[in-house]
């Protein structure tokens, strides 16, 4: 019996950190399918949401739910002033030179979240609701910690699969991702749908960094999340949505389990042994469609 | 009858080539001939006053040398992103295999250094061919995946084969020394170093220049194209891959020998952006332009450093607390600036003074 609670606990545990994995990778292909471009600061906007909330709970002494709110609409703006001030001026340039501007954005950010003072370099640690909190079923233990998780996450799954499924505006984003210039011609204003892009990645950051901070705890480089994301990511495809879910929950799984089963050091590297695997294998990801070639 | 200007530009600056003999040159007028000649004896002349103990000193040298390798190595990245266009997030990794394969040859088996070094090369380029492979199934965005992938694969090799490279502390290397001649003091080292750039610089502008170079262009500017008009991709796409590779390697093998000591922090995935935004704000596609990139990247921190220092020691020694994360902060904001800014990189601000100054004593004649 104890064998087989370990293993649902190490996989629970997997599912949880997966689901974060899932939520920044989403914001990955939400703004790659948008724009064709791959935002590595996407870490940075986990960072940056989980100070945001930590300095509303711990200095400001908000509730933990207002917190959220807050920390959702002041990124959701952020998002958008980024792409205004930043991105929508590098609309045309070569894609390796907005992917450059990306990790040049992601430096600026990690590096101005040390210098602000109360943040700095220091790791943090705040209150939620689900702290120490554990439901016991049997001799399975589950911390709230992990089941919020999932459960926010799968909420905001829905979300945004009733958003883009029935909304005007997530058929637009839909429209646009598929065919830029039709999409135009259809009399959507496709600068509007980049802004919008750009506020959903980064309040999904945002959200991403909220749910973290307990797991992880806050400090300027959990940011580094991104590069696990990433090849979860690209394991779904990285143009598909459920794609980029799965991936994330296939990598926190394996990573979990490596982390447990195998020898020290494997966790950190099993994101990029799968990935490897998938490029040689499967290039398209499991969800992806091979594009055609033309001239 | 010729006019002034017609003889001086006939002379000097020569715009119309008329063969590819013309077109293929390294230095495409006399000026700019001139003018590197100009150069080269300004470097000597203070070289040799610094050996008197003018001028430049021990510290002012060492900037040098990393201003060389990390020439030797953006040259390489140059090759393979500005003139194949093929994107490597895994530069630094390349340097890091060189670097430790010099570091194993040399404290294991007493090999001498110049042969480390290009075993350093050769074992990169290995390693270099080896990613490149997928590069016959997938490119662009997932060619970068992979490259990404290998980054963290070496990372963490060289971290945690912990029998073969000592893990985080890292291998100590002796003092270089070459036919004798120790490279102890990092003047002597610059020699060495400067004389292996010019060769690797004169190397890659020969690639450039021939068939194989005008293949790499082709692939770049259209690959299927290239095919259609009988290059082998995959084999050239290779070839930029190992050449690439190559210069990565003898620039860690000749990092680690400067700074005696080969640790896995030197090559981690920053530096393979640090790399990465040197070509860019050089000047993608443009040799002279990655020289202006690495030392614009290279002397940022290098004055951002003196600068804090002096406003610590002007104002309140808790500045260098607050402003250590300013390196970052000032490299984030230089390349988002840059790209917006001038996309073209340095090479286009070099460009336009260049213009002006191929005319310059009779501007106004030039027809």
């Amino acid at each position: 019996m104890g064998l087989i609670n370990e293993f649902i606990q190490t996989i629970l545990s997997g599912i949880a950190i997966g689901c974060v994995y899932g939520l920044v990778a989403l914001g990955f292909v939400l703004i790659f399918k948008a724009t064709e471009v791959i935002n590595f600061a996407q870490g940075e906007l986990l960072m940056l949401g989980a100070f945001l909330c930590y300095t509303l709970i711990t200095f400001l002494h908000f509730p933990y739910w207002v917190s959220f709110l807050v920390t959702v609409l002041f990124m959701g703006l952020f998002g958008l002033v980024l792409e205004r001030a930043v991105l929508r001026s590098l609309v045309g340039e070569p894609v390796y030179a907005i992917v450059i501007v990306t990790i040049g954005i992601s430096f600026f950010l990690r590096s101005a979240v040390s210098m602000i003072p109360g943040w700095g370099t220091d790791t943090y640690g705040f209150q939620t609701p689900f702290t120490e909190k554990f439901v016991r079923t049997g001799q399975l233990v589950l911390s709230w910690e992990q089941l919020s998780v999932i459960m926010i996450v799968t909420a905001l799954i829905l979300i945004l699969f009733f958003f883009f499924r029935y909304t005007r505006v997530g058929t637009a984003m839909r429209a646009t991702s598929q065919n830029q210039l039709a999409a135009v011609y259809m009399g959507i204003s496709v600068t509007r749908v980049f802004s919008l892009t750009w506020t959903i990645a980064a309040v999904l950051g945002g959200i991403g960094g909220i749910l973290l901070a307990p797991i992880t705890f806050v400090h300027m480089n959990m940011g580094f999340i991104g590069l696990k994301a990433f090849p979860a990511a690209v394991l779904g495809g990285f143009r598909s949505l459920p794609g980029a879910i799965v991936g994330g929950l296939i990598i926190g799984i394996t990573e979990s389990l490596a982390g447990f089963y195998l020898p020290k050091g494997w966790k950190d590297i099993a994101a990029w042994v799968i990935l490897i695997g998938v490029l040689m294998f499967r290039p398209q990801g499991l969800f992806g469609i091979q594009e055609k070639k033309k001239v | 009858v010729r006019s002034l200007s017609d003889i001086y530009n006939a002379y000097f600056s020569s715009t119309v080539v008329s063969s590819y003999r013309e077109d293929e040159r390294i230095f495409r007028t006399r000026f700019i001939r001139a003018w590197f000649v100009i150069l080269l004896i300004l470097m000597a002349f203070v070289f040799i006053l610094s050996l008197l103990g003018i001028g430049a000193n021990e510290y002012h040298y060492f900037i040098g040398n990393l201003i060389l390798v990390n020439l030797i190595a953006a040259t390489g990245l140059q090759l393979l992103v500005g003139f194949t266009g093929l994107l490597s997030l895994g530069h630094a990794a390349f340097m890091g295999v060189g670097a430790y394969t010099s570091a194993l040859l040399i404290t294991k088996w007493g090999c001498p250094f110049i042969l480390a070094i290009l075993m350093a090369g050769l074992v990169a380029s290995l390693f270099g061919i080896i990613v490149g492979i997928p590069s016959l199934r997938i490119k662009g965005f997932y060619l970068m995946v992979a490259t990404l992938a290998f980054q963290f694969v070496i990372e963490y090799m060289i971290i945690h084969w912990d029998k073969l490279t000592r893990g985080i502390r890292g291998i100590e290397l002796p003092t270089p020394r070459i036919f004798g001649f120790s490279l102890e003091d990092h003047q002597a080292f610059f020699l060495f170093a400067f004389a292996l750039a010019v060769l690797m610089l004169w190397g890659a502008k020969n690639f450039i220049r021939s068939k194989i170079g005008r293949a790499f262009i082709a692939i770049r500017d259209g690959d299927i194209s290239a095919e259609i008009i009988g290059i082998s991709i995959f084999r050239y796409k290779l070839l930029s891959f190992a050449i690439s590779s190559f210069y990565a390697g003898i620039a860690g093998a000749l990092f680690a020998s400067l700074l005696r000591t080969a640790i896995p922090e030197d090559y981690a995935f920053l530096h393979s952006i640090i790399f990465l935004a040197m070509v860019l704000v050089g000047g993608v596609g443009r040799l002279v332009g990655t020289l202006f990139g690495v030392i614009f990247i290279t002397l940022v921190p290098v004055l951002l450093d003196l600068l804090v220092s002096f406003l610590a020691s002007a104002f309140d020694p808790n500045f260098t607390i607050y402003l250590g994360p300013m390196k970052e902060f000032v490299f984030g904001g230089l390349i988002v600036l840059f790209i917006i800014f001038e996309p073209e990189g340095l090479v286009g601000v070099w460009i336009r003074i260049r213009d002006y100054f191929k005319i310059w004593p009779l501007p106004y004649v030039s027809g």
